[in-house]
């Protein structure tokens, strides 16, 4: 039993890590924050490993945990923290502007809510249909096609605006 | 999808994720941390499983069998080994907490009266034809008799002693001799009688559990005084008071004052169950006190050896003591007036023979290992033979107090003119009324009074005590004082009188 979900497990991991990783950095935006999600829903999924790949459903499970694992980690208290705009504190220099700060499509998903932006993430990067986005999300197919026509509209005018007027958001 | 522009969006968040650089973590670490995960679920699911084993058969444990276990078994049961404690003092335990919430009326307990207590006590309970047959009931019967109705199978067995009520007595057997009626297999299952925890009265247990007794002395006094439960309140340990009395540790009165309800009258119905009568203020006898007083006629109720019960009417009050034969003396007390705020108190309508039969009860016992008070001592003997050692020929002695102590005191003179004060009295050595050198002493010391090395205390008290001088003498039951203001009285009487056997029964 132990052999055959490892196996399976290491097959699967090996396959699809990258995949969840970035699904998670486009949820949270933060490497660290994404790989640690990743970890718990990959630690999760070896538990529920018999079940999930009897139904053939692994990358659902996943993706149901991942999607979960971050709601939580934005409910946790040390999440609601917020940085001081208290220019008097001493701080680092600015170390630049990051590749994906640069580019509009990256700014314009970090100006969406969370559950727009999980829609988005699950629609466009995955490619799911409505109703498994609905399934996903635990929501109604309305739901998800109100999110992702909202969603939508503030990307086209995110993007529209930064086609225009680049680098004047910055 | 099909829209240029979402597609264009759909493949700038595809470039946005192929630009996020992956972590290289091996797949191993993910497999380890997976492995802990399941070893940490599957301890905390082993954990949370044997707790909640462990909760349930701890529950099933403690619930299971009798619900009554802890209850005090039911009056109507004649608990055996009540009877069977005369002259060995109960059982074991160690008595509650101190402090009395007396309500009985405050007086010396030391002055008492003239009713004739010489009547030797004695201990022949087991004489009587009745106590075998409490026996023979015996502890693991009474309490599951009431529980599971009247097992009808072994009922037979104990008849031959028992002579008055069958409903006491039946399920005893079923426990105790299943061997000898085999065909009369008792019908209820077995497993739900939980053999002889809770058939041992409260009095019994050797743990001292003062509210579940009072609970009981409760049980008792309904049974012959409020059969119907239309009066006598059950006892709560918020509502009704728990008067104890205790002395290093050893319990030697306990009693409670119970709601005897009317209707909107309320009174009360103190029971007091001590060691003795100097644990109790009894003043019937006491010079000091205007009881009307007299002995019960009622003397087909009271225990066999017991002293005649007594019966005290004063400031509205029926009282009424009985002195077991184990030396414990049971005073009940019918009090109209208990609750002030009442209008019209009905009072305690009970009989004085119902008040006798209820104290003269067995079952009115101090619980645990009671102290063992000796045999009173008849007070008219006493003050006879304490006028014929002391006062001598050209002597008088005029008696201005006495009480059932016994205790006398009077006013000695010689040849007509006055002495001074004597006064002669026991104290219970049980109840520490041994000789102890007082701060109002001048000196005390002992002296040797025959030649069998039978010593005596003297001390010499202080002039603003009183002066003059004190023996005492402390036997195995009494210690046995003498007392008196002029020194010049002869203590060569007073050595005489205190060692006298008579003053030393033994129960």
């Amino acid at each position: 039993m132990g052999g055959t979900r490892d196996d399976g497990f290491t097959a699967y991991v090996a396959g699809r890590r990258s995949h969840l990783f970035r699904t998670a950095y486009l949820l949270c935006g933060d490497p660290h924050r994404a790989e640690d999600i990743v970890q718990n829903a990959l630690a999760k999924l070896y538990v529920a490993w018999p079940r999930a790949s009897r139904a053939d459903s692994v990358d659902a499970y996943v993706r149901r945990v991942i999607i979960n694992s971050h709601l939580d980690e934005t409910r946790r208290p040390w999440r609601r923290e917020s940085p001081t705009e208290d220019d008097r504190l001493d701080r680092a220099a600015p170390a630049g502007v990051a590749p994906e700060d640069a580019d509009a499509m990256w700014a314009a998903l970090k100006d969406l809510g969370p559950k727009q932006r999980r829609v988005v993430v699950l629609r466009h990067y995955w490619g799911l249909s409505v109703e498994e986005t609905a399934a996903d999300l635990g929501v109604s197919p309305g739901t998800v096609k109100s999110q992702t026509s909202a969603a939508l509209e503030r990307l086209r005018a995110a993007l529209l605006t930064d086609t225009s007027h680049r680098g004047a958001r910055r | 999808m099909t829209d240029p522009a979402d597609r264009f969006l759909e493949e700038k968040l595809h470039a946005l994720a192929r630009g996020v650089s992956v972590p290289l973590v091996p797949t191993e670490d993910d497999v380890r941390r997976g492995r802990r995960r399941l070893f940490r679920m599957r301890v905390a699911m082993a954990g949370a499983t044997t707790a909640a084993l462990a909760v349930v058969l701890g529950v099933t444990s403690l619930t299971a069998g009798d619900p009554k276990a802890t209850e005090p078994p039911p009056v109507t049961q004649p608990p055996s080994t009540v009877t069977s404690t005369p002259n060995s003092s109960p059982s074991a335990g160690s008595p509650a907490d101190s402090g009395s919430g007396d309500q009985q009326p405050d007086g010396a307990g030391e002055n008492q009266p003239v009713l004739d207590m010489s009547g030797d006590p004695g201990s022949q309970q087991t004489d009587d034809g009745e106590a075998p047959a409490k026996n023979a009931t015996n502890v693991t019967a009474t309490g599951t008799t009431t529980d599971e109705g009247t097992s009808n199978g072994p009922r037979d067995e104990p008849t031959g002693t028992h002579d008055s009520d069958p409903s006491q007595e039946p399920s005893s057997t079923v426990t105790t001799t299943p061997t000898d009626t085999p065909t009369s297999t008792p019908t209820e299952t077995p497993t739900s009688t939980p053999t002889a925890t809770p058939t041992v009265p409260p009095t019994q247990t050797p743990k001292v559990r003062v509210h579940q007794v009072l609970r009981y002395y409760n049980d008792v006094l309904a049974e012959h005084l409020d059969p119907d439960r239309l009066h006598l309140q059950p006892y709560s340990r918020k509502l009704d008071s728990k008067e104890t009395t205790t002395l290093d540790g050893r319990l030697y009165a306990l009693g409670s004052t119970y709601r005897w309800e009317n209707g909107r009258s309320r009174s009360g119905l103190q029971v007091t169950v001590a060691s003795g009568w100097d644990q109790v203020d009894w003043l019937c006898g006491s010079s000091l006190a205007d009881w009307d007083c007299h002995l019960s006629t009622s003397k087909t109720l009271t225990p066999v050896g017991a002293a005649p019960a007594e019966v005290a009417t004063h400031d509205g009050v029926r009282q009424v003591a009985v002195e077991h034969a184990s030396g414990q003396v049971v005073v009940i007390t019918a009090d109209p007036t208990y609750d002030p705020r009442s209008r019209s108190a009905a009072g305690v309508s009970s009989t004085e023979a119902d008040l006798v039969a209820a104290a003269s009860d067995d079952r009115l016992i101090l619980p645990g290992v009671a102290p063992v008070a000796p045999p009173t001592i008849g007070v008219d003997a006493f003050a006879a033979a304490g006028r014929a050692a002391l006062v001598k020929a050209g002597e008088a002695f005029e008696q201005t107090g006495i009480s059932r102590t016994p205790w006398v005191r009077g006013e000695w003179s010689v040849g007509g003119v006055a002495r001074g004060t004597v006064a002669w009295t026991v104290e219970p050595i049980y109840s520490q009324g041994g000789f102890t050198c007082l701060t109002t002493f001048r000196s005390c010391s002992e002296v040797t009074v025959d030649d069998r090395g039978t010593t005596v205390q003297l001390a010499f008290l202080k002039s603003r005590a009183g002066g003059g001088w004190l023996v005492q003498y402390d036997g195995g039951a009494y210690g046995v004082r003498i007392y008196s203001s002029d020194r010049r009285f002869p203590k060569k009487r007073a050595y005489a009188f205190v060692t006298q056997p008579a003053w030393q029964p033994s129960r």
